[in-house]
């Protein structure tokens, strides 16, 4: 159970970027968070396991309260929070199992990672990511030698090498074609549904909305406009969330 | 109003402006010319003319192989003045080289007009009279010169005033090469010299990187820009400093006198050293797991702790034997391996510097240790404690802070400009160092929000202004102060204490507590950025050149001397260059590493050390070529290489072996130069 409650975020200079968001998720619920760009979806998902430091607001995860837990204890969080970004952030000039290598490293003694080491059991586990991604053959490939939609699944294993009980996805498939981006959207629901982890997740396209997202969160300057079920949005309520100029596409 | 008149007249001013830039350019051109004496009067001089041209006839013709040679003579009998009834030489010997003479015999100064035949072709050589002289082998050279394609010259002489009744003699000498050719000795020593170039900028290369590439994520604004730290923490790294320092250096005294006492064996020693890495090894291996699932307990934690403590002792025990032990194993080798003896050498030279630096070691880590673990501490009470707790230690802490900050600043004041302890100097300077640094501080924070940038120029200034003013205040305070403690000397009994700068920091701390009560924590991050830029920008604008002279007092004369001076420029600017590359890595790696609760040093391990590699390749492979053309010079300021035989041939007016010396710097220069671009191009 996620808990996001007065959730506020001010940048240096006076941007106000998240104004008093709050929502729920329950454990296993795949949510979809929705806005134009610029309303704030980034800055909410790092909000979460803190790679931004919200200004005001509380985040209680699983009984911890994130907001307030000192940087030992906010490396245990994250390392069960599973994070995919829109350009991927794979380290390009190493091979493909060291990125997804680490997803492990909150869990590995640091003294390990100055000689870059890992145990023998994480390099098979990190294997049957891959496998299950379907990139077993390209584990020793260079990432930036991977197409944007192999890396986007590379990108996905390294959150499964956390065993993540929650993954944030930043506009996962917003830099893929529209195939690609049910693929990787399927990876994400296969992890939703099999494994019971809940998933955060912002999108563009309302039809991915609809096939993918047990509910819905749409911000607009900031501010949470509507909450409920991918069904409950009407024309309306899309004019409210994305301005009356807005046009219905797909 | 507008249209064509406002057109013209702006077309007259930018006509007026660019007549009026004209004019300050010739002015400055002027004015430049005069002061760097730029005239072509010198230049005309037909002397400066014939040393120019000699001098570079001679670089055209570096001195590095000759021959053996054998002269031959060829001479001709002549009589001066004409003795009664004429002189005619004996016939020559036509079928080889001859000298003939018209006229056969002339009075002292008359011109002779004297012939050569059947000689080599080509041949150079000195036309000399040879008179009758008391002192064997004089001769007089009269001419050089150079036999013609057929082997034939002509040539006018003056005969020398040497009247005599005997036959006396022209003598024309040539030389031929005889055996094959060989190395000239300038050739050897610029070898040996170029050799020792190229070794002087590996060394400073290599040391000058290993340096720079911990520094360069120090002064990397991207990475030390969000590094924010407690108050309490800073003031307890503070304090925890000198308390390391001090215990570090105690554990070194005993590794030192420990290690002096022990057996120079070397089974022994290497036993000692083997057994002290493998316990270490395996204690750390049983008490810290190396992976993590749950978080430790306490007493897990205790006893880990304790174990990397002992580990750390340890440790400095096994580098001070094995200091010993490379000594001797040096030592030994040097006997053994005959021509390969700089190997042991090397060995032994390495375990002189762990012998010699054990302490500086132990102090330093000792010094980082406590203060880092102050710093968790002070982490520890800042998320923990209550904000009554938190305020009390945040006082007692930062008085503390200040004060040791005040008696450092004391201890270098005293010991730079050599002050007698009872001196309020100390004070004044520890006061006004303190206050200054928090004016300034606090100036650049609330800067912009007193004196708004659109008041333009005036806001800059006014800005300094404060700042100054903070410093003036904390050195008035500081004399007060000083004052004040001397006149109550008796009650200190202040011979050679700090007492005055230890109490006023601690003053300064309390009111530094009260003022800024609600700031919680530092921007330490961006402060050691700023620390570390500054420090480099101070070391790279002194050209080695200029370094070398304080390492020549340092270490003596000689590459080592370079060899430092060019390290310490190469640490500089390669952390700068380098810490640019940190900068402009892309992000979002790094948010994916510390996304899955990586620390700070594995996401840099993970996510920026991948994406700098090339360019760090890059600019070392750059820093080693502009090493090798520094080291070239470095030794005209003592520095070794080669640079110190080039200067001293050319200050001799050598410049045969000048030029060869020139020639051997342009084939490493070019080849490293070739080298480094083929390396780059495979790399990157």
């Amino acid at each position: 159970m996620l808990k996001v409650e007065h959730l506020t975020k001010i940048y240096e200079g006076g941007v106000l970027a998240l104004d008093d968001v709050s929502f729920e998720v329950p454990t296993g619920q795949f949510l979809a968070i929705i806005g134009l760009s610029g309303s704030g979806k980034s800055t909410l998902l790092r909000c979460i396991n803190r790679l931004i430091e919200p200004t005001a607001g509380t985040i209680v995860w699983d009984g911890l309260n994130v907001t307030t837990a000192p940087q030992e204890e906010m490396r245990r969080i994250r390392r069960r929070i599973g994070m995919v970004f829109q350009q991927f952030n794979l380290v390009h000039r190493s091979k493909v199992i060291t990125n997804v290598l680490a997803g492990r490293l909150g869990y590995i003694n640091p003294a390990l990672s100055l000689i870059g080491r890992f145990p023998p059991a994480d390099v098979k586990a990190a294997l049957e990511r891959l496998d299950r991604v379907g990139l077993a053959n390209k584990a020793y490939s260079r990432a930036d030698e991977l197409s944007g939609g192999q890396q986007q699944r590379v990108g996905i294993a390294r959150a499964l090498m956390q065993d993540p009980q929650m993954i944030l996805a930043d506009e996962p498939v917003a830099s893929l074609d529209p195939v690609l981006a049910h693929g990787i959207m399927q990876y994400l629901e296969d992890i939703n549904k099999k494994d019971g982890v809940s998933v955060l997740c912002s999108l563009h396209f309302l039809d991915l909305v609809h096939r993918y997202a047990d509910r819905v969160v749409a911000l607009n300057e900031g501010r949470v406009v509507f909450e409920g079920t991918p069904a409950e949005i009407d024309d309306a309520m899309f004019k409210e969330i994305y301005g009356q100029d807005a046009e219905r596409v797909g | 109003m507008t249209g064509p008149e406002t057109h013209k007249a702006r077309g007259l001013t930018r006509f007026i402006v660019l007549v009026l830039s004209i004019l300050a350019i010739l002015v400055a051109y002027a004015f430049a010319f005069q002061r760097t004496d730029v005239t072509l009067d010198e230049v005309k001089d037909p002397g400066r003319r014939a040393s120019l041209v000699r001098i570079i006839r001679g670089l055209a013709r570096p001195n590095l192989i000759e021959y053996d040679e054998t002269p031959t003579y060829h001479l001709l009998d002549y009589r001066t003045p004409c003795p009664q009834g004429g002189f005619k030489p004996p016939d020559p010997d036509t079928s080889g080289p001859y000298l003939e003479a018209v006229p056969t015999c002339a009075s002292p100064g008359a011109d002779v007009r004297i012939q050569g035949h059947n000689l080599p072709p080509g041949v150079t050589g000195p036309l000399s009279f040879i008179p009758i002289s008391e002192t064997e082998g004089v001769a007089l050279r009269l001419a050089l010169v150079t036999a013609d394609q057929q082997g034939e010259f002509d040539v006018v002489v003056r005969l020398p005033d040497r009247a005599s009744d005997e036959t006396q003699q022209f003598r024309l000498t040539t030389t031929e090469r005889s055996g094959a050719w060989r190395l000239t000795n300038t050739a050897h020593q610029t070898w040996s010299k170029i050799v020792e170039t190229v070794m002087l900028a590996f060394v400073a290369t290599t040391l000058g990187t290993i340096a720079a590439i911990p520094l360069s994520f120090l002064s990397a604004r991207n990475l030390m820009r969000t590094i924010r730290t407690p108050f309490v923490s800073v003031a307890l790294f503070v304090v925890g400093l000198p308390v390391g320092l001090f215990a570090g250096m105690q554990i070194g005294r005993w590794v030192t006198s420990v290690a002096s006492h022990i057996s120079t064996n070397i089974p022994a020693l290497t036993a000692a050293v083997a057994a002290l890495v493998a316990a270490g090894f395996w204690a750390l291996r049983v008490t810290v797991p190396e992976v993590e699932e749950e978080p430790p307990t306490r007493w897990e934690k205790t006893v880990r702790r304790l174990v990397v403590a002992a580990v750390a002792v340890a440790s400095f025990f096994a580098i001070g034997f094995a200091g010993n032990l490379l000594r001797e194993v040096g030592t030994t080798l040097n006997d053994w391996l005959g021509p390969l003896g700089f190997i042991g050498e090397f060995f032994r030279v390495i375990g002189d510097v762990f012998a010699t630096f054990i302490t500086a070691v132990t102090a330093i880590v000792g010094g980082a240790v406590v203060a880092v673990i102050g710093s968790r501490v002070g982490n520890v009470i800042a998320d923990r404690a209550s904000p009554r707790t938190l305020l009390i230690v945040r006082y007692v802490a930062i008085s503390a802070a200040l004060a040791v900050i005040a008696a450092a600043i004391g201890v270098t004041v005293r010991w730079l400009y050599e002050l007698n302890p009872s001196s309020n100097a100390m004070t004044t300077t520890a006061g006004g160092a303190i206050i200054g640094m928090a004016g300034v501080v606090l100036s650049s924070r609330f800067g912009r929000r007193w004196f708004p940038d659109r008041l333009g120029l005036p806001a800059t200034f006014l800005r300094l202004l404060t700042s100054l003013v903070w410093i003036g205040g904390g050195v008035t305070i500081g004399v007060i102060f000083g004052v004040a403690i001397d006149g109550a000397a008796g009650l200190f009994d202040a011979s050679g204490t700090l007492v005055g700068p230890i109490l006023l920091g601690a003053a300064l701390g309390m009111v530094g507590v009260t003022v800024s009560r609600r700031m919680h924590s530092l921007p330490s991050g961006i402060s050691a950025y700023y620390i570390a830029r500054t420090v480099f920008n101070v070391i790279r604008s002194v050209e080695p050149l200029v370094m070398v002279i304080v390492f020549v007092v340092w270490v003596g004369l000689g590459p080592f001397a370079g060899a430092l001076a060019l390290s310490l420029h190469t640490m500089a600017s390669l952390a700068k260059l380098y810490s640019e590359q940190v900068e402009s890595i892309s992000q979002g790696p790094i948010e994916a590493v510390t996304a899955t609760g990586a620390t700070r040093l594995q996401s840099i391990i993970y996510a920026v050390v991948p994406q700098i590699v090339p360019p760090y390749i890059a600019f070392t492979l750059y820093r080693w070529d502009i090493n090798v053309r520094m080291s070239t010079i470095i030794g005209f300021a003592g520095g070794g290489g080669i640079g110190f035989l080039l200067q001293q041939n050319i200050n001799l007016l050598h410049y045969r072996d000048a030029a060869a010396q020139m020639l051997a710097i342009a084939i490493v220069v070019s080849t490293l130069d070739f080298l480094s671009a083929r390396i780059r191009e495979r790399i990157v």
